[in-house]
């Protein structure tokens, strides 16, 4: 056996071929040490092997210890040995045991979708981990798990996890169907999975939800939708879902009512602010100046007199400043994080302010948009927000107020068109019509 | 066949810039009017003087920091004199934010308002809630005042109107869209405020009541006053009673007014007027002694002055109550009704029925 596992694997440094000589009895052993769990192959092995030593016993343990796998094919050694199992011959039998060297064991906290008096837990990068959080919140006989695991070069394991009683049978062919049919190339993240699961690459909305929270992936059950986990990533896929679902924050649920509607609100606006506020600011200032009271027209008129350039040059200069701020500011070290954020937001814009490059208004319409565009809950749709408010300057260029007026209503009849796994997308309420009825 | 694609896509998108890029005009290139006038130049050739207050904006806005300039130019148009103020000035003109359109007196005499109402009411950017009125004595003068109170341009006439500012009761507010209709609507005639030079401000407290072409009428303040209160039911007005030593003066704070026509050959135009208040000044203790018989008695006076008023516009052939709107829409489609109406209307008689409500004596006992 150990030849053959050479043959395929070379002889790596990390990976150990021992054949193991009790004086009675000889085993062949193979595995890596950094992917195995040490104290369970010295419980599982070592010991029954060398010094408690039983001819009999020790054949009975291998052929019935759950621990131990027999009659695996030839041709699958390698893949379970590269996923931290331990392969060993004994009598000429070939048995695989399960000895993975559990990374974590204890759930994460929350770092993207921070809750003030939800669960803190968050998912972790262990898929049996994640499954246990999600039964333990989920706590029905009625949820079913299904493993996929894709021939591509990483074969992480995939879960796909879903209500019996609830799901849509159409649905659930549909993503079984994506499921099996992933590409061969590495798959890293669940982000990465979203994005090949959703297959359109220039969609201007996220069709699936990544998440990191169990409490959001329950609800998410609940309603009777899928949810998918990927072993080694801290987060969840959740679809279909719709465009009010990325609105929505897992403290709406546990704050007081007034309080959560009156922030779901907010976030609209805000999302409306970020969204449209360039465009407005452009066509307002260079094609319709009558929109504004009339102190603020002359505000504004006085403030732009020692601009130099058009008012879209003033716009996309900001706005480049403002994003260069924020992707620098999201990889930079923590302890520099601030130091960015102050030489940026305050010394940058009031010293563009005072050498006449930009308005004062403009300072102002930057910050309204960089801060609305945090207030969005989840952070895939934000980002598709954050790009989309580039249409919106575009088309205040060239046409005005009208043009955003007309990219605000194709922007609903897009919207209104699209489809997530089948469901409607803008749909304000979840369709029931297909459900299952068994 | 996709590098075709994106080559026809690029091409496209390099025409795009070409389409739509006359249009963009920022806000700094723009030279806000703040108020016109339209005057009359007794030259027959170019009758029409078009005056133009120019905002000089600042970034700072504070009490008589205003700053504008004022461009007037002749013409045989308002449209060619408009055209033609354009070659005088470095930026390109902004009607947007233009709220008062100052008509001379001399040009509503000679010319009447209706070429200058063409204008008005065909430009795109000229707002429909402009305010409109008469300057006296002429259009330039009102233009070309700089009030030192005004923290912008135009904002001191601005808010003279309306309640947006002060709450004048002697101030006609007549806004474009209402002098439109007022202007084409059957039996219903026009009204606008006449605005005049007072110190270093401006004095609008008079009204002048229009036909469909010219001025007919002039109105004194104290008539200004009651047709503010009877044809238009403004707030916080004012209603004073004649006596001894002190004049009795009712602070009115709602004024409601309508209109009722009776009679088939003899109409009679009855006008209800409502008005709440309290007094504001009176002899001490007038209200315990006969507060119904105070509010009787100021209610007769009221009816007495105000069918004065109406007689007056009535002999001056004009309608500014909208006494005809009334009988062509009481009366079925007959034909000739109109005609039969103007038979009528120089000899209807008027009855006001005010109905006075004294809520107290404004004072805390």
């Amino acid at each position: 056996m150990l030849e053959k596992i050479k043959e395929i694997l070379g002889s790596p440094a990390d990976f150990t071929a021992e054949t193991m000589d009790n004086g009675y009895a000889e085993l062949q052993i193979c595995f890596f040490p950094g992917m195995c769990d040490m104290d369970q192959l010295k419980d599982g092995i070592i010991i029954p092997f060398s010094y408690r030593f039983d001819p009999d016993e020790f054949r009975r343990m291998l052929h019935t210890s759950i621990g131990f796998m027999k009659d695996v094919p030839e041709e699958r050694w390698v893949d379970y040995l590269l996923k931290g199992y331990i392969l060993l011959e004994y009598e000429g039998e070939v048995f695989v045991f399960r000895a993975i060297r559990r990374m974590q064991t204890q759930p994460d906290q929350t770092q993207v979708e921070a809750s003030l008096q939800g669960p803190q837990s968050a998912f972790t990068e262990n898929l049996d981990l994640n499954l246990t959080l999600v039964r333990n919140l989920y706590n029905v006989p009625e949820l079913t798990v299904e493993n996929f695991e894709p021939q591509n070069q990483s074969k992480s394991k995939i879960a796909l996890l879903y209500d019996r009683t609830k799901r849509n049978e159409t649905t659930l062919e549909e993503v079984r169907k994506r499921l099996r049919r992933l590409d061969d190339g590495l798959l890293l993240s669940a982000g990465q999975l979203a994005k090949q699961l959703t297959q359109a690459k220039y969609r201007l909305f996220p069709i699936a939800q990544v998440t990191e929270r169990p409490d959001r992936l329950s609800i998410h059950l609940n309603k009777g939708k899928l949810a998918i986990l990927l072993d080694g990533s801290r987060f969840a896929i959740l679809l279909p879902v719709h465009f009010f679902d990325f609105m929505y924050a897992m403290d709406d649920h546990y704050e007081p009512s007034w309080m959560s509607r009156f922030l779901i609100g907010l976030r609209y606006i805000s999302m409306m602010l970020t969204l449209m506020l360039p465009a407005l600011y452009i066509s307002i200032v260079s094609y319709n100046p009558e929109v504004f009271r009339v102190q603020l027209a002359f505000t504004i008129d006085g403030s732009r007199a020692a601009v130099p350039y058009p008012s879209f040059i003033e716009v996309l200069l900001m706005l480049f400043m403002i994003e260069a701020l924020i992707e620098a500011s999201l990889r930079l070290p923590r302890s520099v994080g601030s130091t960015a954020a102050t030489v940026g937001g305050l010394i940058l814009g009031q010293a563009a302010q005072q050498a006449g490059l930009v308005s004062s208004i403009m300072i102002i319409v930057t910050s309204v948009v960089a801060i609305s565009n945090f207030v969005i809950p989840n952070s895939t749709f934000s980002y598709f927000i954050r790009i989309l408010k580039y249409a919106f300057v575009l088309v205040a260029v060239f046409a005005g107020l009208v043009g955003v007026v007309v990219g605000l209503f194709t922007l609903v009849v897009y919207l209104c068109n699209m489809r997530s796994f089948g469901e409607p997308y803008f749909a304000l309420f979840q369709s029931k019509a297909n459900k299952a009825s068994d | 066949m996709i590098r075709k694609k994106t080559l026809v896509l690029c091409l496209m998108l390099t025409l795009l810039p070409a389409l739509g890029g006359c249009q963009l005009k920022d806000i700094d290139k723009r030279y806000f009017v703040v108020s016109t006038g339209f005057d009359y130049s007794d030259n027959p050739k170019t009758p029409y003087r078009v005056s133009l207050r120019l905002a000089l904006p600042s970034s700072k806005v504070e009490e008589g920091g205003a700053m504008s300039v004022v461009q007037t130019v002749d013409a045989a148009s308002i449209a060619e004199a408009v055209r033609h103020l354009k070659s005088t000035v470095d930026k390109e003109l902004e009607f947007g934010h233009c709220r008062e359109f100052i008509l001379g007196r001399k040009l509503i005499e000679k010319d009447g308002f209706d070429n200058a109402m063409q204008w008005l009411s065909r430009r795109r950017d000229i707002q429909s809630v402009s305010n409109v009125m008469i300057g006296e004595p002429d259009a330039f003068s009102v233009v070309s005042l700089q009030p030192k109170s005004e923290r912008y341009p135009g904002n001191s006439l601005f808010l003279s109107f309306g309640n947006e500012g002060t709450e004048a009761a002697h101030t006609v507010t007549t806004y474009l869209f209402d002098l439109y209709r007022r202007l084409y609507e059957t039996g219903l005639d026009p009204v606008l405020p006449v605005a005049s030079l007072f110190r270093d401000g401006y004095r609008i407290d008079r009204a002048a009541v229009l036909d469909k072409q010219k001025t007919r009428l002039y109105l004194d303040p104290d008539e200004t006053l009651l047709l503010n209160m009877t044809a238009f039911g403004v707030d916080n007005t004012i209603l004073a009673l004649p006596d001894e030593p002190v004049n009795v003066v009712l602070a009115a704070t709602h004024t409601n007014s309508k209109i009722n026509l009776k009679g088939g050959e003899d109409p009679v135009a009855i006008v209800n007027v409502r008005i709440e208040g309290f007094l504001e000044q009176s002899p001490p203790h007038l209200l315990e002694k006969d507060w119904g018989g105070l509010e009787r008695k100021m209610g007769k006076h009221f009816s007495e002055e105000a069918e004065k008023l109406l007689y007056k516009i009535r002999d001056a052939g004009v309608d500014p109550y909208g006494f005809g709107l009334h009988y062509l829409a009481d009366h079925h489609n007959e034909k000739g009704r109109w005609e039969k109406w103007k038979r009528l209307y120089p000899d209807i008689r008027f009855e006001v029925r005010a109905n006075v409500s004294i809520q107290g004596s404004g004072l805390i006992r």
